[in-house]
């Protein structure tokens, strides 16, 4: 059942100095209940606009348009959140510094239970709640995390706090931006352990938000890539990572794989790249956003922005080698 | 001096180091600080070696002892065959030109104030090399080395993406020629297509000045590329110094192990 549903999402952020800044350029994606979904970009193709999109936030000075659907009912509207807003309580968002989102001078409990109460929780239930949030995050034993300040919490224990926190309205999507990128790959790998427990048992879905390929492989079911504020490559995540349809998609991961091979006998070996950068979200362009940088492009790729081509088992892929 | 040591860009011995009490656990909320334990490494002029390790391991410690920003409890550090931690005034100055360093967050460590032109010239500067026309030259020619066209040079840091400023970070670690240049975590916070491009990048900048490399990082991304021989630092000390495929195909310690089971 589609959870989530976000169709042609537009977000421009208008600038006194500077030329108007296309974040989103059109972005569509389809969220399953209990399903967990990576999304794929570099700095600049729209990841985090669309993550606080879905989450509800403010976009202050934005012109917004496109459509929000949550469990079948519509949203206010896009870039704005109402207490109105059908996706409300359904959607709570972690992002990547946990000390943002914490208060130095209160106790993890008092913390959380101001999260608690937030959402509807009686004063006799607070703190038998808090200690059950605590301890989904496998923060343990939580009587005496409870009472910690923190910075008496590794990098790691923050973010389980800061994860408690997104848990205590029981969201059924939990919208992760880059949740784990402050993190070494050990502490990271006990958080994507944490969030496919609470999938398991509690069927929440899980957006997350990531600009590396590799760590994604065993956790997420799907990849959606995105690239200049448009999803352009959808599908099962073996597919994506291990034949992919689009040429960025397939570049990127060439790149990801000869950053961890060691085939060469010596050293020096170059690895895989993509020449030129990213296009500036200010650039606009009548064709597709990626063909400047593409080694496969034809003559119309420069004029004519490709169609969405989906398939049922490979997904979808918005590039002209594919349209039929 | 034997003919093998003259070498050597950079030989730490027995380095020992304990961050003091007021400093370390609950309080400084930095309970995984590692000290320094009997470190010892040695890197070979135009070689790379580089350090891996889990955050706490030790690693920005060892760091920040090189570049002089913490001094040791005891040890020795030489840098391109100059005892660093027992020199003074000119001498230590001297030493210190010869080692240059790159971090991972150049937004941070590029002054926002300063054009790309003086951020590059100013180690120059300090270092009181050549003059006014002279610095301009090489200003020019490490910023044609680092891939960037004349016309940065006039741009501030907040101009520039994240890629090119580490570009500008490497242009200015190498207008003083230095022989060694550390890397700390340089690629971490770059996208995937610029941490490949980078990477080579800093490939062929040793091939062409032949400067040595201590590059650190917590994940082994092109650290095959890039390095000559790999160590693991764990809880403060270095627990396995491999040449690179030995690492890699057949790694030894645990904590080795467990690095590449997370890399994959």
């Amino acid at each position: 059942m589609a959870l989530l549903t976000a169709e042609n999402i537009q977000v421009t952020f208008q600038t006194r100095d500077h030329a108007p800044s296309h974040a989103l350029r059109g972005a569509s994606l389809t969220i399953q209940a209990g399903e967990i979904i990576a999304i794929l970009g570099e700095s600049g193709s729209g990841k985090s606009t669309f993550a606080k999109v879905l989450a509800g936030a403010r976009l202050g000075g934005a012109q917004c348009a496109g459509t929000l659907r949550f469990k079948g009912g519509q949203w206010g509207s896009v870039g704005s959140r109402s207490s109105a807003d059908v996706g409300a309580r359904g959607i709570a968002m972690i992002g990547q510094q946990a000390s943002l989102v914490l208060n130095p001078f209160l106790r993890a409990r008092t913390q959380l239970a101001e999260f608690v109460q937030a959402h509807g929780v009686t004063r006799q239930q607070i703190a038998g709640r808090v200690h059950e949030l605590l301890e989904v995050v496998r923060l343990r034993p939580a009587q005496r995390y409870a009472a910690k300040y923190p910075h008496q919490l590794s990098g790691g224990e923050k973010q389980r706090l800061s994860i408690a926190m997104a848990l205590a309205c029981a969201p059924e999507i939990v919208v992760c931006d880059e949740a784990t990128s402050s993190l070494d790959t050990v502490t990271e790998a006990e958080i994507l352990e944490l969030f496919s427990s609470l999938r398991a048992e509690r069927r929440v879905s899980v957006l997350w938000i990531t600009h590396n390929p590799l760590r994604v492989r065993s956790f997420a079911d799907r990849v959606a890539v995105m690239y200049a504020g448009r999803f352009i490559e959808i599908g099962p995540t073996a597919n994506v990572l291990d034949s992919p349809l689009h040429p960025y998609v397939a570049e990127l991961m060439r790149c990801a794989k000869s950053g961890i091979s060691v085939h060469e006998d010596r050293k020096g070996a170059r690895l895989a790249s993509i020449p030129g950068a990213a296009p500036d979200a200010s650039e606009s362009f009548a064709g597709c956003s990626f063909a400047p940088r593409c080694a496969e492009k034809r003559d119309t790729c420069a004029q004519k922005a490709p169609e969405n081509a989906s398939t049922e088992v490979r997904g979808e892929v918005e590039c002209v080698l594919y349209e039929r | 001096m034997s003919v093998e040591a003259a070498a050597l860009a950079l030989r730490v011995s027995n380095l020992n180091f304990q961050y003091k009490k007021r400093l370390t656990g609950e309080i400084a909320g930095i309970g995984a600080a590692a000290g320094l334990a009997d470190i010892s490494f040695e890197i070979s002029a135009g070689e790379t070696l580089s350090i891996v390790g889990k955050s706490g391991s030790g690693k920005s410690t060892l760091v920040k002892c090189i570049v002089g920003l913490v001094r040791p409890d005891s040890g020795d550090i030489f840098i391109a065959r100059m005892d660093y931690l027992h020199a003074a005034g000119p001498a230590r100055k001297a030493i210190r030109r010869k080692v240059q360093a790159v971090f991972q967050d150049s937004a941070s460590s590029l002054s926002p104030r300063m054009t790309v032109e003086e951020i590059i010239s100013e180690p120059l500067a300090i270092h009181r090399v050549g003059n006014a026309q002279s610095r301009r030259e090489r200003t020019r020619s490490v910023i044609d080395a680092v891939g960037l066209p004349y016309s940065f040079l006039t741009r501030r840091s907040a101009e520039l993406s994240g890629g090119q400023r580490q570009r500008v970070a490497i242009a200015r670690a190498l207008s003083v020629e230095p022989e060694l240049l550390i890397l700390d975590e340089p690629l971490t916070a770059l996208d995937l297509s610029i941490k490949a491009q980078l990477s080579n990048l800093l490939a062929e900048l040793q091939e062409q000045f032949g400067v040595a490399y201590l590059h650190i990082s917590h994940d082994l991304f092109g650290v095959a590329a890039l390095s000559d021989r790999v160590a693991v630092m764990h809880g403060g000390r270095i627990v396995e110094n491999a040449d690179r495929t030995a690492l890699f195909t057949n790694p030894v310690h645990l904590e080795t192990r467990s690095l590449l089971a997370e890399m994959l």
